[in-house]
């Protein structure tokens, strides 16, 4: 007889509830946090089984400032092959703006060392196709942050002008600043 | 305990190209589905479009989207449509755009098993290596309760997608079986 379900319902003693045999398939590669004495967070050897990546992340650096924005770079490729457009919204007016030729591909927003204490912005940041070696990696990004009084929205694209399956990404705090320590940044794998 | 992510179908296309890509014979035991949808046109089309079940009535969308000219800023603008004969989802590759690029894009449609009327929401972009590019989010409706159990997606006006445009339907589901 197949299996067709499994379930910890009336089980006693230890549960596995992350037990799954079937339907789970954005599937957490890696998390780091902040050290506080770091600005640079590395992934290295994504594995290259899935179809598709999402970053998800909550970030606060200690840049003078009270926000930036956050690159990441692909394959340790710091060179001027990147492109950035996005959707701003600050409460008041939504504007827009869009870069070529810049060295990291938009990852989202950060807030820094002169906004609120304990907020952080959050971003979820998807990359389709990342091992389709016929592509130019687009990446798609929500991000924001809200202090109470100010904030911001970044509705964001950026592609990595390179056909390379990406292998390792490295997220750069803004203005060489560190990575608190309740920094959180996650990569997860969607297979296809 | 939510199922995430369960892949129901995909396609990639070929050398051909493709003037769609449709999903049929959908299950009906997920909660709600995921598109996800990496495509370029063959010609000079920014949209593209999404039926349900084939219909090609009712559909009502609303959009915020803006044109963006790097280094030039470029400006928000909000439009709707109503009861058209499909849902545009804007924001398609065009073939005038950077070489080997294409659009990101995410459908989502939650309930779409259930007898509501059926809404929906995507966010799409583009990229250009130069001038112009598409940041769009909709929200979408089809006035009709009866259960999706195929989406076809297609460029709006005229060309094919192009070869390597992929498209993945996704199920997520809210609890266990």
């Amino acid at each position: 007889m197949a299996i067709t379900k499994l379930t910890n319902s009336g089980l006693s003693g230890n549960k596995y509830p992350n037990l799954m045999a079937d339907n789970t398939f954005m599937e957490p590669i890696a998390t780091t946090l902040g050290t506080g004495s770091s600005g640079v967070i590395t992934f290295s050897n994504i594995p290259q089984i899935y179809k598709h990546l999402q970053v998800r992340a909550i970030l606060r650096g200690t840049a003078s400032a009270t926000a930036n924005g956050t690159d990441m770079r692909f394959n340790g490729d710091s060179g001027s092959n990147y492109t950035l457009h996005r959707l701003i919204g600050d409460g008041s007016a939504a504007s827009a703006d869009g870069y070529t030729s810049r060295t990291g591909a938009w990852l989202g927003l950060e807030t820094d060392a002169s906004a609120t204490a304990n907020i952080y912005a959050v971003c979820v940041t998807d990359i389709l196709d990342y091992t389709n070696q016929n592509k130019y990696k687009t990446t798609r990004s929500l991000s924001g942050y809200d202090l109470n009084g100010s904030g911001q929205f970044n509705f964001a694209s950026a592609v990595w002008l390179n056909t390379s399956a990406i292998k390792s990404i490295t997220i750069n705090a803004a203005a060489s600043g560190n990575w608190t320590t309740a920094t959180r940044i996650s990569i997860y794998g969607i297979r296809g | 305990m939510a199922f995430t992510y369960s892949p129901i179908a995909s396609v990639t296309v070929g050398s051909g190209g493709a003037s769609s890509i449709t999903f049929n014979d959908i299950p009906q035991n997920y909660t709600d589905l995921v598109v996800k949808v990496s495509a370029r046109s063959s010609v000079n089309d920014t949209a593209f479009t999404v039926q349900f079940n084939g219909s090609t009535t009712a559909y009502y969308t609303r959009n915020l989207l803006t044109y963006v000219a790097a280094p030039t800023a470029g400006t928000a603008a909000s439009s709707t449509q109503s009861n058209t004969a499909s849902a545009s989802l804007e924001a398609l590759e065009p073939s005038t755009y950077t070489a080997n690029t294409f659009n990101s894009s995410e459908i989502y449609i939650p309930n779409y098993a259930g007898s509501t009327n059926k809404s929906f929401s995507a966010d799409t972009v583009t990229e250009n290596n130069g001038t112009q590019s598409m940041l769009v989010m909709v929200a979408g409706l089809l006035s009709n309760t009866t259960a999706i159990t195929s989406i076809k997606l297609s460029p709006a006006t005229s060309g094919n997608f192009v070869q390597y445009s992929t498209a993945y339907l996704y199920g997520i589901r809210a609890t266990e079986y």
